[in-house]
Formats: C-alpha cells, structure tokens, sequence
C-alpha cells in the first residue's frame, strides 16, 4: 500500500505526470497563440526538446554574482510550482494534497514562486536582471491582490476555503441547478480578472515587461545559463499548468457525478481516467482563454500594468466580491 | 481602443481557421519563386574556361587554374559567393546556372568550395 502511495506522488498522477503535462501545456499555450497570429507554432513536445537542449548547455556564472542563489533557486522554483500541482484534482474530486484551508497555501506558494525571480535578478549583479527583477517584483506586487481575491471570491461564493469542496460546490452551484444564475455575473469578472492576472504571474504577454526581449534582452534570466536556465524554463512551464490547473478546478469545477458513482462501487479506474480527461479538457479551455487575451492585448509597459492591474482589475475584482458578498448574506437571493 | 481590441479578437479567431502564413520548417519549405537567385551549379561539359565568370565574379568567389587551353580546375567559393548572378549573366555556354538550393551551411570552411574538374576528352 506504502508503494502504491509512492507511486502516486511519483508517477500518476504524481509528479512526472505534471512535469509532462507542464510541458504539453506550454505547447499547446505556444501553438495556440501561434495559429491566433497566423503562425503555424512550435512542433509538439518542442518544450521538451527545448528543455533537453538547454540541460545539455555550459552553465556560466558572472564573477561578481551569487553562485548559490543562481544555482539553486531554479530549482527551488521547480519544486514550488510541483508543489502547486499537488493540490490540482486531476483524478478525482480532490487533489494528492488536499485539507481545509489549502487555498490559502496555495495563494502563499504562488506568492512564493513570484517572488523567487526577484531574488535571482539581484543576484546576477546584471543591469539587466536587476532591471528585470524590479519589473518582476512590480508585477506581482500589483497582481497578487487580484488573483488572491478572486480565488477567495469563489471560496466565499462556495463558504470552503478547501479546493476540492469548492470545485464540487461550484458544480452543484452552476451545473446542478438554475437557482444561483445572477452569481454568474460575479463568477465571470472574478474568472477574467484571475485569467488576466494569471498571465502577470507567468510573466506573458501582455504582462511580460519583467523579460521585455527586444528591450533588456532576458530581463532577470539573462546570467542563467544551461541546467540553470533549464530549470528556471520548467518553473515557468509548471507555474502556467498549475495557475491554468487551479482555474480549471476552482471555476469550472469538477463534475459531481465522478463522487456519486465512485460510492455505489462503479470501477474506480474508469472514474480516474473520466476525471482526468473532463480535467485535461478544462485546462485546454482555460490555455485557450489565456491564449486569446494575450494574442489580442497588445505588450504593456511597466507603468501601464501596474496601472492596469491597480485601477482596472482590482477594483472590478472588489465590486464582484461585495456582489457575491450581498447575494450570499442569509436571507439573501440564494439564502 | 476598444474597437481596435475587438478588431484583434475576430483576426485572431478567423486566423484559427485560416491556413497559416508559416511552414514548419525543416520538413517542410516556402515555395520558392522562378527566378530564385540560389547555389551557382556548373555544367562541366558546357564549360570552355574562358574565364569570364571569375573575372566578372565581384567577390572573388570563383578561381581558376587551368593547365592548358582546354583542361582545368574552377573552384566556387559558397563561403564568399554573393548569389548576385552575374557569373551566369556573362556565361555565354550557359554553363554556370543558379541552382535553387540555398540551404548551403556547413561546419567547415574547406567543405563550402566546389571543385570542378575540366578535362580535354569532354
């Protein structure tokens, strides 16, 4: 039984799995960004290639730098965003880690993730990076409160702070029945307001002014170099599945049939793999969103996102979470 | 600003279902137009080695050593050919072309010079 846990962490759908899917991900994000403009996109597992291809390179180091942050935090920043992916339901109704209150670790590993790129910057001792570093610090400072606010949105919507209740609540809320229509209005600017702050987080366009490439040439990944950038690519990839993940599970939710059935003694693998693809779909929905925003929202400067973020997506974000507020109170609409 | 955005949104999703622009490159390749300046390919058995293609040549890029009137070396330099046409312009055998072949690179220098041989018995 010890095993059969093990391999669940490890393999399915543990974290080799996610590493995968992190990759495809980016894949299908590129190709979808890519036929959006025209284009005809990367070859698929090109990430995988990519990745390859970069841990074979020679790592450099500046003289001046700090080999230990440069060195390690790459890594660091892979573990973290693993970690995120844990808490994703994949195949089932919860996740590999799931208890009550989970939503509010995962927002401080995101928070987590984002700031380890700060830390890289300054230790490249690179004008570039440093430039890159306040960028990216700016940026996530500005989104932080946006994305926060719009998962605690939906744990208000649901009353949970867990993400596997919430995801089944949302499914109960909105597939279930037709009493709770007008948290519709509510739920789609928190899921737009999460959609655009999710691109700062993965540093895409149009919030990709922290790596600006024709501008400070790499922004706070300029100095890394071989396994280092290797690794510092895979935390982008897995931090895009995991926020794409997490949106899917929260807004979306997870269809409550799989609960159902999977008591009355319906076989549980056929139930795990249903999950896992109705999850696989979700996810493709979510990339596609993104996708279209960041094709059709033109690069931002610093000063605009900022701005962007601060007047336009907060205070949208707060007037949804006082409608959800204001229909959710006893006696309330819903009651 | 909002008509431009919405203008962006119906481009993107029209261009879903467009054929793209792009080709995915190493196996497949852009049509090339008819006059394609590409490779300068020489026909051995046309050439007289009169010599007028290495002087023309404005990069120095074509050498010629001959033995006699009617027996020789010509080496094409790819590594400083300029594709400009003008060996194949002044050619009056027609025996230097332009190829449509441009995927020309190479790792070492020695390997980008084409050596042909003429010989008397042609």
């Amino acid at each position: 039984m010890m095993i059969v846990e093990f391999l669940s962490y490890l393999l399915f759908p543990g974290v080799l799995l996610t590493l995968y899917l992190s990759l495809a991900s980016s894949w299908l994000y590129r190709k979808l960004v890519a036929r959006m403009e025209n284009r005809v996109g990367p070859p698929f597992n090109q990430p995988v290639f990519d990745v390859a291809k970069l841990m074979a390179k020679e790592r450099m180091y500046p003289k001046k730098a700090n080999y230990w942050i440069m060195h390690y935090l790459p890594r660091i920043q892979v573990g973290i965003a693993l970690l995120i992916t844990l808490f994703i339901p994949l195949t089932g109704t919860r996740g590999l880690l799931s208890f009550q209150g989970d939503l509010f670790v995962v927002l401080f590993l995101i928070t987590l993730h984002g700031s380890t790129s700060f830390f890289i910057g300054t230790a490249s001792r690179n004008p570039y990076t440093i430039s890159g570093a306040g960028r990216a610090v700016f940026t996530e400072i500005s989104l932080e409160l946006p994305l926060s606010l719009g998962f605690a949105g939906m744990a208000v919507m649901t009353g949970t702070m867990r993400i596997a209740e919430i995801s089944l609540e949302i499914d109960r809320l909105f597939w279930q029945s037709w009493n709770s229509v007008i948290l519709l209005i509510p739920w789609l600017i928190l899921l737009i307001s999460v959609l655009y702050a999710t691109l700062g987080a993965c540093e895409l366009n149009p919030f990709s002014a922290a790596h600006a490439e024709t501008e400070i040439v790499e922004g706070w990944s300029v100095e890394l170099s071989g396994a280092d950038l290797a690794y510092a690519r895979i935390a982008e990839y897995v931090d895009l599945f995991s926020l794409s993940g997490l949106i899917a599970a929260l807004f979306l939710g997870v269809p409550i049939i799989m609960e159902l059935k999977a008591d009355t003694g319906f076989n549980q693998f056929v139930i795990g793999l249903v999950a896992f693809l109705t999850m696989i779909i979700k996810i493709g929905i979510i990339l596609f969103l993104l996708a279209f925003i960041a094709t059709t929202n033109s690069r931002l400067r610093i000063d605009q996102i900022t701005d962007v973020l601060w007047s336009l997506i907060l205070p949208s974000v707060i007037i949804a979470f006082g409608l959800i507020i204001v229909i959710n109170i006893p006696g309330g609409m819903i009651g | 600003m909002k008509g431009n955005m919405f203008t962006a949104a119906k481009e993107a999703i029209r261009n879903l279902f467009r054929q793209p622009n792009t080709v995915m490159f190493p196996t497949e390749h852009v049509p090339l137009p008819e006059d394609f300046r590409g490779k300068p390919i020489l026909t051995t058995d046309a050439c007289a080695l009169c010599s007028r293609c290495a002087r023309v040549c404005p990069t120095n890029a074509i050498t010629i050593e001959k033995e006699d009137k009617k027996t020789g070396t010509i080496k094409i330099d790819m590594g400083k050919c300029c594709y400009c046409g003008e060996c194949e312009n002044v050619c009056h055998f027609n025996a230097i072309k332009l190829s449509n072949n441009w995927l020309t690179a190479s790792l070492d220098k020695e390997s980008l010079i084409d050596t042909y041989r003429i010989s008397e018995e042609v």
